[in-house]
């Protein structure tokens, strides 16, 4: 029997104000329609050149670079990189294993989750990027369209607070239905558990990386999840299927949950290594700006 | 399993603690809502199996802790082979002569083969033979197959019937025994004879039972030879046997004489109820020609063991005296003695004279003192170490002197008085004697010695002495022989005896115990041990009701089968013949078998239980304290409680 739906208390904004000044960059040319602080995959006027390329009937002949003529007697244009807009498109999962917070941590999962994906949309407001929203649940929900404007983003932060968790989530056709809703070369950020099957999410990531999407995996957990610290005796109830319940001895089989859930994440962490993306951790009992900020400022280190 | 304290056992219930608490223990009510179960659930399946496997360990060893523990302390055993408390069979087995009347043995046996269907497996039984005396044919043991084989295989002999001894033996054996029921089964006809002098008031030992069968029935038709000897008929040899009848009142048999297995007289008997009859064989053949002995048979009645008898050829040395006229003085009055009752007694003494070789066994010598002088004294010696018998008539000579020295005897010559002496302290039960016996002793007492020696040693026996105390007449004990003293020579000179009507008397009787003629029995009986004077041979049946195998003996047998036998010890032979016992004959059954019921104790029945448990306590404390069992539970304790501490750690939250 499922849980009624409660709604979700409204976003914590004292939080998002300690969100340090960080930048959001996609690892990956984007391609969008203002110009902005991303590499484009189009070449035009900006600042960053890029290549010579003979001169054809129809050039601009602004663009042609007369020393190079006469140093060689031929005619170039100069061709410079194209810096544009990105567009970052959020998929919150909103499955009933997000509604759950251990006694050890300081969110409910889905809660850190959405602080998280709103941080990131605050930090691409501030770059003047898109931002999109999906709702991830039994399919994709409350699909936003990537914009830019300060009014779609308090529509973005409004669509957050109207999460109401629960019931089970096919990941996987979600991203599926963002792959035919987002345009290519978008960043795809991910908030999820990922209790998925991995080989129908690897599906669906390859179909988002053909769209040359970038793709970052917010792997959000309670700490009882990853150290399974629990001694007590009781009968277990999966969150997402409530009539799957099992009596158990934590201290009994907490080594062969370990076991497997360590696996799980290695496959996960794998699967976005090789489609070009990466996963990162994090933990409810940590401080929701603390470790994102940690993160990004990991991920600017390495592009 | 037995266990001498089973009371203890009650503690095993303790075990339901551990279970309770295993059953009871509470149980997580908690309900912890996990994101996903899908990494539980396989660890959960493999981990929490084990674990419960680990924790029905623990509950299997506390519970097999608490259940050794009570067994421990219940000090089990194992019930040995005569305490299981089943049943133990005793079948006594009458196997007199009168078991072989017509049809009683089968039907006795089958009742008795009825009883021991009663056991069943792990039960006891033994057979036990009531004669000669009572001995166990198979002792008590749980092999009842080869106790029912045996008593198929097994058959009567020809004994005398004596009940008490077997039923007082095996009573003793199964009060020994423990058991739930401890039962005589009687095989047996009842015969009168059996039960002749039984103490009806003495009673079996406690919890003992005994089943008696029917008694048989009257015989219809019984006779049977009593005895058998040689005679004559006139002065021609004959068989003289003595028959009795007992059922019916008359009756005329046919009996015929055997002898190497050819009919040498036969003759009709008008039997007649009462007392016995004496009937007379006339032989056409001498006794001496029939080497091998002869039989008597009357045609067969409902006992047939006793309508033969057998009798055995007589010794010619058993009468033969070796004697030389006129070896010196007063030769010729033994010669006259010995020669005096040829004319009346077919049985008369015949006096020979020595042989040039050795002498024959079995003959008796009266050694003079030429006997004790070379070449003469070498064979006394050979016939001595052989068993001889010999009358020596001391005279002082210093050869005989120095041979009785040789044998313990000193011999000092009385000095002889104003008046002749007499012989005192006559030894009236010696068989020498027993022609005097309960006559006057005055005519032994009137003879006057002139002439005489006193004989002393330790190895004689005096029979009448001297008035110094040294012995007049004595027998020499002496290993194989047998050898009779006078102290004086039998002369005129030296005494009147030769001369009193006593003499004759005194000789015949003295060489007839020297001969071994007195006291040998020639109608030897089944149950009779016949003596064979220690010495060493072998025993062979020539004849018998059933072939018997040849066997070597010593000293003594005693046949179990009547017939003719010879003892040869390589030397000589000598012929025995062995009958059936008289009173066996009598088929008469015990006239009040009710009395057989007074033997069953009727004592207390909780006295008897009282028996029975206190023999199956002490019997279970020997096995126990033999087995030791519960020391290896105590160990087994240890090692499981080292076990569950180790497991019970692992499952220990």
């Amino acid at each position: 029997m499922a849980a009624p739906r409660k709604p979700l208390p409204p976003l914590d904004m004292t939080l998002l104000a300690e969100l340090p000044d960080l930048a959001l960059q996609a690892r990956y040319m984007v391609e969008g329609f203002l110009s902005g602080q991303h590499r484009s995959p189009q070449k035009g006027s900006s600042v960053e050149f890029a290549e010579y390329r003979a001169y054809q009937p129809g050039d601009d002949l602004r663009r042609v670079d007369w020393r190079l003529y006469g140093r060689t007697d031929r005619l170039h244009v100069k061709q410079y990189e194209e810096e544009t807009q990105l567009r970052v498109f959020m998929v919150l999962d909103t499955s009933a294993s997000m509604d759950f917070a251990s006694p050890q941590s300081k969110f409910r999962k889905i809660i850190f989750a959405r602080i998280v994906l709103a941080a990131l949309a605050l930090l691409a407001q501030r770059q003047r990027d898109a931002v999109g929203l999906g709702l991830a649940g039994a399919s994709l929900t409350d699909f936003m369209r990537a914009r830019s404007s300060p009014s779609h983003w308090r529509g973005f932060v409004a669509k957050l607070e109207a999460v109401i968790p629960g019931g089970g989530t096919s990941l996987a056709d979600s991203l599926e239905s963002l792959a035919e809703l987002a345009p290519p070369r978008s960043l795809v950020v991910i908030a999820s558990d990922f209790y998925e099957d991995l080989d129908r999410l690897g599906a669906a990531l390859r179909r988002l990386r053909y769209d040359h999407h970038d793709l970052i995996g917010l792997h959000v957990l309670d700490p009882l999840e990853i150290d399974f610290d629990l001694d007590d005796r009781g009968t277990f109830v999966d969150a997402e299927q409530l009539g799957f319940r099992m009596k158990l001895d934590a201290q009994a089989v907490r080594k062969g949950y370990l076991e497997r859930f360590g696996k799980f994440c290695g496959e996960l962490d794998d699967l976005f290594r090789l489609l070009g993306g990466e996963c990162v951790r994090l933990r409810t009992d940590q401080a929701p700006m603390n470790a994102l900020a940690e993160y990004l400022a990991h991920r600017n280190q390495r592009l | 399993m037995n266990f001498l304290i089973p009371g203890f056992i009650g503690a095993a219930l303790a075990i339901a603690l551990p279970l309770a608490l295993h059953f009871l223990r509470s149980k997580p009510k908690e309900e912890i809502l996990f994101p996903t179960l899908r990494f539980l659930a396989p660890a959960a399946i493999q981990d929490t199996t084990r674990h419960r496997l680990l924790r029905l360990i623990t509950l299997a060893l506390r519970c097999l802790i608490i259940g050794l523990l009570a067994a421990a302390f219940a000090r089990p055993f194992f019930a040995n082979a005569r305490s299981k408390g089943g049943q133990v069979m005793v079948v006594a087995v009458d196997n007199s002569m009168a078991m072989q009347a017509r049809g009683r043995w089968e039907d006795r046996r089958n009742w008795a083969l009825d009883q021991l269907k009663d056991l069943q497996p792990g039960d006891e039984a033994g057979i036990l033979l009531m004669q000669p005396v009572p001995s166990w044919l198979i002792p008590i043991s749980d092999n009842i197959d080869q106790v029912r084989a045996t008593l198929l295989a097994s058959q009567p002999g020809f004994e005398s019937a004596r009940y008490m001894p077997a039923l007082r033996m095996a009573g003793q054996a199964l009060a020994g025994a423990v058991a739930q029921s401890r039962t005589i089964v009687w095989m047996s006809d009842e015969q009168r004879l059996g039960w002749i002098g039984a103490q009806f008031n003495e009673t079996l030992p406690p919890g003992v039972q005994a089943r008696f069968g029917a008694t048989a029935p009257q015989a219809d038709s019984q006779a049977a030879i009593t005895s058998i000897r040689w005679a004559y008929d006139g002065l021609a040899p004959a068989v003289e046997i003595r028959t009795r009848l007992y059922v019916p009142a008359e009756q005329t048999r046919h009996a015929a004489v055997k002898a190497g297995g050819k009919i040498i007289a036969e003759r009709d008997l008008h039997l007649k109820e009462g007392p016995e009859q004496t009937f007379l064989f006339p032989l056409k053949t001498t006794p001496e020609a029939v080497r091998q002995g002869l039989s008597v048979s009357m045609n067969s009645d409902d006992l047939g063991a006793d309508d033969t008898a057998w009798l055995a050829p007589r010794a010619e040395s058993a009468r033969t005296i070796l004697f030389s006229p006129g070896s010196g003085p007063g030769s010729h009055f033994l010669d006259h003695a010995l020669g005096s009752l040829e004319r009346f007694d077919p049985d008369a003494l015949l006096d020979k004279p020595f042989p040039a070789g050795d002498w024959p066994a079995g003959a008796v010598a009266i050694a003079t003192s030429d006997c004790f002088q070379p070449p003469l004294v070498d064979h006394l010696n050979r016939f001595m170490a052989a068993g001889g018998a010999v009358w020596i008539v001391v005279d002082g000579s210093p050869a005989q002197k120095q041979w009785l020295a040789a044998h313990g005897v000193r011999v000092s010559e009385r000095v002889p008085g104003d008046e002749p002496a007499h012989l005192r302290d006559w030894d009236l039960d010696h068989p020498i004697l027993a022609a005097f016996a309960g006559q006057s002793v005055l005519p032994l007492m009137q003879v006057e010695f002139i002439r005489s020696y006193g004989l002393q040693g330790d190895n004689l026996t005096s029979i009448a002495n001297w008035p110094d105390g040294t012995a007049g007449l004595a027998e020499l004990t002496q290993p194989g022989g047998r050898v009779f003293l006078d102290g004086f020579p039998l002369d005129r000179t030296a005494t009147n005896w030769p001369v009193q009507p006593s003499f004759v008397p005194f000789v015949h009787q003295t060489l007839r115990w020297l001969a071994a003629l007195q006291e040998t029995k020639s109608d030897w009986r089944i149950g009779d041990t016949i003596p064979l004077q220690d010495r060493q041979g072998t025993w062979r049946a020539l004849d018998g009701a059933r072939p018997q195998p040849t066997r070597n003996v010593t000293g003594s047998v005693r046949p179990t089968v009547p017939g003719i036998y010879e003892f040869s010890d390589g030397k000589t032979q000598q012929d025995f013949a062995v009958n059936t016992p008289v009173a066996e004959s009598d088929l008469s059954p015990w006239p009040d078998p009710n009395q057989f019921a007074n033997f069953i104790y009727k004592g207390d029945a909780a006295s008897q239980q009282d028996t029975q448990s206190t023999a199956l306590i002490l019997s279970n404390e020997a096995a126990e304290s033999q087995q030791r069992l519960w020391w290896w539970l105590l160990a087994i304790v240890g090692v499981a409680l080292l076990a569950e501490l180790a497991v019970a750690n692992r499952t220990a939250m």
